[in-house]
Formats: structure tokens, C-alpha cells, sequence
């Protein structure tokens, strides 16, 4: 094989042949450079968008399930109670404390959390807040990987005595400069004043704001019937629970778990009045979604990096003419086939690294932008600096094969003689 | 050093065209050796098979007791860059290198080590006088100073046979002087030398000459 300082010096003499013609040599490499530049940006965001969706989900906890009650679609007879006036029914649904015990029973391994979902609505300072109140165990942040980010979270105290204590959600927190602030200025939830001890922050929140109290707190202020009144009707709902989560030991767990849950579930709400969530199987479907696009992706700047060494080819194919006498010179004091062979490739591959690596850098600018433009996290990763680079290198090696591999046949006496 | 026996070359792009006929010919060490024939007798061709750069399509060639019909193109390449130098009548620089680097070239497709080869070249340069034009393109040297580097060329690799074709049909005839001079001087420093002419002339200088007509070696005159 060849060694490494006569690839270097092929390569020092190939590029100053291109140096030799600037404008042409720059035209030549623009159909690489646009290709590495797609494929780094695409890369780029593709990576920043598969990490967002990761980030994003596993702050609903990747060995969690979610069960929550909603109001059955169907509509069922259940327990409603046409009695008394016209037009006032009460809907009972959702899951109840019963369930609980028969998925803590299935899966024993798990650990187990409940809310109660309010409808009651917030205010503070006598304007309303758009956010959810929820009671919930003093171990429910910990489901969520929340992090208590000023003053306290809700303690074992708290629910037992039933404090009249909240903690917000981070996306409430400007609501109270400063920080300390927070116990002068209490938030009502429906007509009960409380006083916020804390706030948390929660990735999977997203841009929900909650207000978090404790569970007993909840459950004796407010009890489990809500009323709502529409046009002409007053509808009563009464619901159980709000939410039953379950955290398995690993991952691995999850999908059995998930799927016995489920059976289970479907078995006693014949009426469908839950809604599951899997934080895992959101992951995996988000994944799989991610890699179907990042495919289209690859596949569109594949086609523009053989477009570009089409363009290389081509242009290397008129190189090859244009030096035919050349050849035949170095063939005449010594030069072999093979010696030929690389010399061209070498001009070919540093081309095409040339604009791999103008590319690369282009992806540099790029990636941040379209970030900028479109929300979407970008990352460029060493590995898609590497494959980039490589796959460019690669471009220059197969398409100037060709060119080449013509310019080394070459008869070496009808070279000398073209004129 | 070369021995050709009933060697034949043709051309077949179309029409057959025999280009030399049943050539058979020795050439010693050291020798300088003139070959004289007629534009389009076959000169060339002879020249290229006997440096290796063609071969013939009949006969045998030996080339230092070797038949170079056994040589792959490879080993055929090797021998030409070790122990040839050609010199053309158009010079044949390469015209995107200096003249340092043209006349280093040869040496580089043997694998020399960067600093050497421009010192050997340096050297040679010096002795075809054209020091004083290392850095220049070859586009911008006079005829002579052109050959000159070639000459140089030929000459960095220490080849044992230089083979001439016309080297002095583009100079006019004071500067062909200087380079016939150079080539005398280079054979009675021992090397072997094949020139190609025309001219009559400069063909009678030397102390053998090969007459080529119509592809056939007609005359074999030893003096
Ligand atoms: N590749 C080729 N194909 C066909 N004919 C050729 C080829 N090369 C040379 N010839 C012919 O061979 C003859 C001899 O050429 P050449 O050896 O160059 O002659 P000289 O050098 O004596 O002028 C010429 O008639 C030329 O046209
Ligand atoms: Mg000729």
C-alpha cells in the first residue's frame, strides 16, 4: 500500500493544482459543500429535536403509568339521578379507590400515588390565574422528578392536619417578586384561601400551571362532587380520583405492567371513563416518528451529495482531458499506473473534503439558525462532524474513481503525442 | 545493454499501418548512438519501445538480458523512471510545476524523501547551468533554457540511457549547439546516449549512426 507522506504530498500537489483554478475548483466542490451542509444541519436538528422529546418525556418519568379519570364519551346511565328537577343529573365516573387496590394487588412491585383532580378555579389577588389545582400525597413530586425550586414542598404534616397550604408550579412563580414573597400573597382556590409554601419545578409540565394542595386538604374542602352549570342545566360530576400513578422498579417493566393495567382497567370502565398514559410507549412512537424523518432527511442530502459528486465527476472527466500530455509526461519519467490513479484521486478527495469541510462549518451557522427559526433544539455532535467529514471523503473517492481510473489507462505514447 | 531482434511494431485503428519491420539492432554501454531517418519513418516509435514506454508487436526485446515482453506495465514504469531519461523535442515540462519541481519529479515517483530530492535536482540544474531560474514556470524560459531543465530532468535519476528525440528540432541552431554540447559532455562522463534527428549534420558528429527508412533499418554505420 501507499504511505502516508506520499498520500499527503499527492494531496499537497492536488490541491495546488486546484488552487491553480480558483472560481472552477470552488464551483466544482459547491454540489459537496451544499450536501454536507444539509447533511450536518439535518443531523443537527434532527439530534436537538430526538433529545427535546426525550427530555420532554422522561419528565412524565419513564416508569411511570398514568391512569386518569375523564368524563366517559359514551354516554352511560350509571348512577345519573333524573329525580328532582328537570335538566339536573348527576354523572358519576372515573376511577375509584377500588381500583387502586386491584392494581396495587396485580402489580405489587409497583409504587403507587393518587390525585384529586379541581374543578374549582384559582385566583390571586382576586384576579384569576388560568391553572389547575390538584390535590396530591406528599410523594408525588417525586413520581415527576420535580424539583423543589423555592421555599418547600408538601410534607407528611401537611396532609395529615390538612394544611391550607399550596405549592405552584414554576411557570406560576412570576406572579410573586420577590421569590420570599410568596406567604404575603395566599392563592384562593374556589372560596379557601392558601398560603403558598413553595414552588416546583416539573419538565413534563410544559406550560400547564398547577397548583398543588395537599391531598386530605382536598378531598374534605372541596369533596368529590363538582358542579357545573350550563345553559338551562346544572350538571353535578362526581369523580373518585383524579389520577392514579404507578412507578415500576425499571423500564423494562413498563411495557407488561402498562399492558395488564390497561386489561384490567378496560374490565371494570366498560364506559371508558379513564385515559392511560405510558410515558414510555409516547417515547418509543415519538422515536420511532423521530427516525422515519431523520431517514427522509439523510435520504434528501444523500441526493444532493450525489448530485455533487456527479458535479465533481463531471468535472474531473474534463481535468483528465485537458492533462492528457501531463499524463503522458509523468508516465514517460517513471510514473505508474497506480501512481496516476492517485494522483488524481487525491485531487478528487481533496476537493470534495474541501467543501466537506466548508460544508461542515456552514452546518455550524446553519444548525443554530434553524433552531432559532423554528424552536427546535439544534445539536451538533462530534459523531455528525465525523460522519459528514467521512461521508464527503467518500464522495471524492468514489466519484473521482471513475476520472481516475480513465486517466491511468491512459496509453502513455498516444498521451505524449496529443496534442 | 539493448538488443533488438526482427522486431516489428503496427498500428491497427482501422486500416493496419506498419510502422517498423523486422528492426534488429544492438546497443552497448556507453555508446552514442545517432538515429537518422526521414519525418514519419518510425523514429519515435523506435525510441519509445527502446525506453520502454511502448513495445513492440513482433520480435523480441531485450532489455539488459531481460525480455520485456515477461515486464508488467508496472515493472516496465519502474525501470523507465530508474534507468531512462527521455528528452523530448517539445520538452514536455509540466507546466503547472517550477522548474525546480519539474526536474525533482522523477524522483518523487521513486519514493526519495522530500529534502533530497531538491538537492539532487538543485545539483543537476546547476550543471545545465539554470540555477538562476528555479522558481520560474517553464512558460516563462526560452527554448533552450526549457530543454535545458529537461535535459536536467532526464539526468536527476542518474539513468544509465538517455534517449533523445529531435532535442534540438524547436531551437534555433545556436542554442541546439550548446545543448548538443551537454550531451556530449554527459556521454563522456559515461553515460549511454540514443539520439533521434534529422539533421544530417548533427547526425554525422556521432560516432555511430542508425539510418531508419520506412520503418526499416536500412543502414548500420559504424565509423
Ligand atoms: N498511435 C498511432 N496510430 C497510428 N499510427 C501511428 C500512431 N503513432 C504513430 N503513427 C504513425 O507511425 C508513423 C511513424 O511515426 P513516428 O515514429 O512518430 O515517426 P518519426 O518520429 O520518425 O517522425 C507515422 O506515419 C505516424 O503517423
Ligand atoms: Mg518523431
Amino acid at each position: 500500500m501507499i504511505a502516508p507522506s506520499r498520500i499527503a504530498e499527492f494531496m499537497s500537489s492536488g490541491a495546488r493544482n486546484l488552487l491553480r483554478h480558483k472560481l472552477r475548483s470552488l464551483l466544482t466542490l459547491l454540489g459537496v459543500f451544499f450536501g454536507v451542509a444539509a447533511v450536518i444541519t439535518m443531523l443537527g436538528i434532527g439530534e436537538g429535536a430526538q433529545r427535546s422529546v426525550l427530555r420532554e418525556i422522561s419528565g412524565l418519568g419513564l416508569r411511570n403509568i398514568i391512569a386518569e379519570s375523564i368524563q366517559p364519551t359514551k354516554p352511560v346511565e350509571t348512577s345519573s339521578s333524573q329525580s328532582g328537577r328537570r335538566g339536573l343529573r348527576l354523572l358519576t365516573f372515573g376511577l375509584t379507590h377500588r381500583d387502586v387496590r386491584q392494581l396495587q394487588s396485580l402489580l405489587p412491585q409497583a409504587d403507587s400515588t393518587i390525585t384529586h383532580m379541581l374543578a374549582a378555579r384559582v385566583y390571586l389577588n382576586s384576579s384569576r390565574v388560568d391553572a389547575r389545582a390538584m390535590g396530591v400525597l406528599p410523594d408525588y413530586f417525586s413520581f415527576f422528578h420535580a424539583q423543589v425550586i423555592a421555599g418547600r414542598g408538601l410534607t407528611e404534616a401537611d396532609e395529615e392536619r390538612a394544611n391550607r397550604v399550596a405549592v405552584v408550579s414554576e411557570n406560576l412563580a412570576h406572579l410573586y417578586h420577590p421569590p420570599g414573597s410568596l406567604a404575603a400573597r395566599p392563592i384562593r382556590i374556589g372560596q379557601v384561601f392558601y398560603e403558598v409554601v413553595g414552588v416546583v419545578r416539573q419538565a413534563a409540565q410544559g406550560g400547564d400551571s398547577r397548583v398543588f394542595i395537599p391531598y386530605r386538604t382536598a378531598r374534605t374542602t372541596y369533596g368529590t362532587t363538582s358542579i357545573r352549570r350550563e345553559a338551562g342545566s346544572v350538571e353535578f360530576t362526581k369523580s373518585e380520583l383524579g389520577q392514579i400513578i404507578l412507578r415500576l422498579p425499571s423500564e423494562e417493566d413498563v411495557p407488561a405492567a402498562a399492558s395488564l393495567v390497561r386489561r384490567n382497567l378496560e374490565m371494570n370502565h366498560p364506559q371508558g371513563d379513564f385515559r392511560m398514559t405510558v410515558p414510555l410507549e409516547i417515547l418509543s412512537a415519538k422515536q420511532r416518528t423521530q427516525r422515519i424523518l431523520n431517514l427522509v432527511l439523510i435520504a434528501i442530502a444523500a441526493i444532493s451529495l450525489v448530485v455533487g459528486g456527479i458535479g465533481i465527476m463531471n468535472i474531473m472527466l474534463a481535468v483528465v482531458t485537458e492533462r492528457i500530455p501531463e499524463i503522458g509526461i509523468r508516465r514517460a519519467i517513471g510514473a505508474t499506473r497506480q501512481d496516476i490513479l492517485y494522483q488524481f484521486l487525491a485531487e478528487t478527495v481533496t476537493l470534495s473534503s474541501i467543501g466537506g469541510v466548508l460544508g461542515c462549518l456552514c452546518g455550524f451557522i446553519l444548525v443554530p439558525l434553524a433552531s432559532r427559526f423554528t424552536g427546535w433544539e439544534g445539536v451538533i455532535t462530534p459523531g455528525a462532524v465525523i460522519a459528514s467529514l467521512a461521508v464527503s471523503w467518500l464522495v471524492g473517492l468514489v466519484f473521482g474513481m471513475a476520472p481516475a481510473i480513465r486517466a491511468s489507462r491512459m496509453d502513455p505514447v498516444e498521451a505524449l503525442r496529443y496534442e | 545493454m539493448i538488443r533488438l531482434e526482427q522486431v516489428g511494431k503496427t498500428y491497427l485503428n482501422g486500416t493496419a499501418l506498419t510502422v517498423l519491420d523486422d528492426v534488429t539492432l544492438s546497443i552497448a554501454s556507453h555508446e552514442y548512438v545517432g538515429i537518422l531517418g526521414p519525418s514519419g519513418s518510425g523514429k519515435s516509435t523506435l525510441l519509445h519501445i527502446l525506453g520502454l514506454l511502448d513495445r513492440p508487436s513482433r520480435g523480441r526485446f531485450l532489455y539488459r538480458g531481460r525480455d520485456v515482453a515477461t515486464m508488467s506495465d508496472e515493472e516496465a514504469s519502474r525501470t523507465r523512471g530508474r534507468e531512462i531519461g527521455f528528452i523530448f523535442q517539445s520538452f514536455h515540462l509540466i507546466p503547472n510545476l517550477t522548474v525546480l519541481e519539474n526536474v525533482e519529479m522523477p524522483l518523487f515517483y521513486q519514493g526519495v524523501p522530500a529534502a533530497e530530492r531538491r538537492e539532487r535536482a538543485r545539483a543537476r540544474l546547476e550543471q545545465v547551468r539554470m540555477s538562476h531560474r528555479l522558481t520560474h514556470a517553464p512558460s516563462q524560459l526560452s527554448g533552450g533554457e526549457r530543454q535545458r531543465t529537461a535535459i536536467a530532468r532526464a539526468l536527476v535519476t542518474q539513468p544509465l540511457m538517455l534517449l533523445a528525440d529531435e532535442p534540438t528540432g524547436n531551437l534555433d541552431s545556436k542554442t541546439g549547439q550548446d545543448i548538443l554540447g551537454l550531451l556530449d559532455e554527459l556521454h563522456a562522463e559515461g553515460t549511454t546516449i540514443i539520439m533521434i534527428t534529422h539533421d544530417i549534420g548533427i547526425a554525422r558528429r556521432l560516432p555511430r549512426l542508425i539510418r531508419i527508412n520506412d520503418g526499416r533499418v536500412t543502414e548500420e554505420a559504424d565509423r
